[in-house]
């Protein structure tokens, strides 16, 4: 449901930023608009090239067991990879403009740009030498399903290309509050990484990390964690004998 | 509209100019009249194939220069697939006097700089009006 969900943007999002095109500029669900600067230099990094990685919509059709919550189910993971000639680079004596050195503004550099980087996109999450990569192999089960879109359009004041890559993904199940998590989990190495390598570059990263781990912590016995996993009610609890006659879990 | 009229409005703007004594006139007086006090200098820079146009020269020319409110649109400007990624940017229109310069032709794709606005930003003609009797115009984008 949800924990999964902010592993594998993150995940995705790190194991991306900078194999592409794009450099570092990979935008965690980006909601305002990008700015375009007056000058035709690049003012800030947001200014450039982009990819944007989205959760989207997800959905677990059947399967649920009782009550429970904890499927994943099938995710859909959007990455978004855009052009528009405010990100060029212009020449300020003969304003020619490139979308990187040796590559001319042409409408067909565009889309060129943006199949290539989303093949990066496709490529970094499969590098084997990418640890961020690995982890986010690890929360997915297996791809379901991968869409491509592309619009391109110069009546809004921009002439610009974008692509769209959406892989549907079967995620790992959520970790459960109340039981421990396994050292050799994918959940707990994720939270591992996020500690040795994003902490100190991210510093709201170690709230976040907290808040997850706060969300699954505590020791429950392992029926009453059956309850919980299941969201069963004590009536139900009581007549499947998981409880004692005092009212709590052996 | 008479020469009589557009001679009251152009006074009432604080521009003294001839009454006119045909209409050709009288528009060409106007047109020179707006350009006065709203043209601005911008450089113009043809381009052909991503390249600098060999055949048709950079200039600076005076001309009057619109742009509109910058607004957030999604990227997906024809609709029906949904991106979640947004862009702000606004249309922009150059207006140029024909009487005061013939020669200029533009094309899409051209480039030019507003060089007396801060941080001298620059435009890309994405279409171009040259019909219109009064002014050759031209629509822009951001770029």
């Amino acid at each position: 449901m949800s924990l999964v969900r902010i592993a594998l943007r993150i995940c995705a999002v790190q194991a991306v930023k900078g194999r592409t095109l794009v450099g570092d500029n990979v935008l965690d669900s980006e909601i305002g608009a990008l700015e375009t600067s007056s000058a035709g230099e690049l003012k800030t990094p947001k200014e450039k090239q982009f990819v944007s990685v989205y959760t989207d919509d997800g959905k677990q059709l059947s399967g649920l067991e009782l009550r429970s919550l904890t499927a994943s189910g099938e995710i859909d993971l959007v990455f978004e990879a855009g052009v528009a000639s405010p990100h060029l680079i212009t020449d300020p004596e003969t304003e020619e403009q490139v979308i990187m050195a040796g590559l001319p503004a042409a409408d067909a550099n565009f889309e060129f740009y943006l199949d290539l980087t989303l093949r990066q996109v496709a490529d970094a999450l499969a590098d084997p030498d990418n640890e961020w990569a690995a982890i986010f192999g690890r929360l997915v089960l297996g791809f379901d399903k991968c869409q491509r879109a592309r619009i391109s359009g110069d009546t809004n004041g921009v002439r610009l290309a974008a692509h769209q890559m959406k892989i549907t993904v079967t995620a790992i199940a959520e970790p459960v509050a109340g039981q421990p998590l396994k050292p050799e989990s994918p959940m707990a190495a994720f939270f591992a990484k996020c500690e040795s390598d994003l902490v100190h570059l991210e510093p709201d990263m170690a709230k976040k990390i907290a808040l997850m781990k706060a969300q699954i912590a505590g020791e429950d016995e392992e029926l009453a964690a059956a309850m919980r996993r299941y969201g069963m009610t004590h009536s139900e609890a009581d007549a499947m004998l998981l409880t004692l006659p005092d009212g709590g879990a052996p | 509209m008479s020469g009589r009229q557009l001679g009251g409005r152009a006074r009432s703007m604080g521009i003294v100019m001839p009454i006119a004594s045909s209409f050709r006139a009288a528009r060409d007086a106007v047109v020179s009249g707006v350009d006065q006090r709203f043209a601005e200098r911008i450089r113009l820079s043809p381009m052909k194939n991503e390249k600098a146009d060999p055949d048709r020269p950079q200039v600076v020319i005076m001309a009057v220069l619109r742009t509109g409110d910058e607004t957030a649109g999604p990227l997906d400007v024809s609709g029906g697939r949904s991106l979640h990624s947004r862009i702000a940017a606004g249309k922009a229109a150059l207006y140029i006097d024909r009487t005061e310069y013939p020669d200029i032709v533009l094309r899409k794709k051209d480039k030019l700089r507003a060089l007396e606005r801060p941080g001298e930003p620059v435009f890309e003609v994405s279409t171009v009006d040259d019909r219109n009797h009064t002014r050759l115009i031209a629509g822009l984008n951001q770029a």
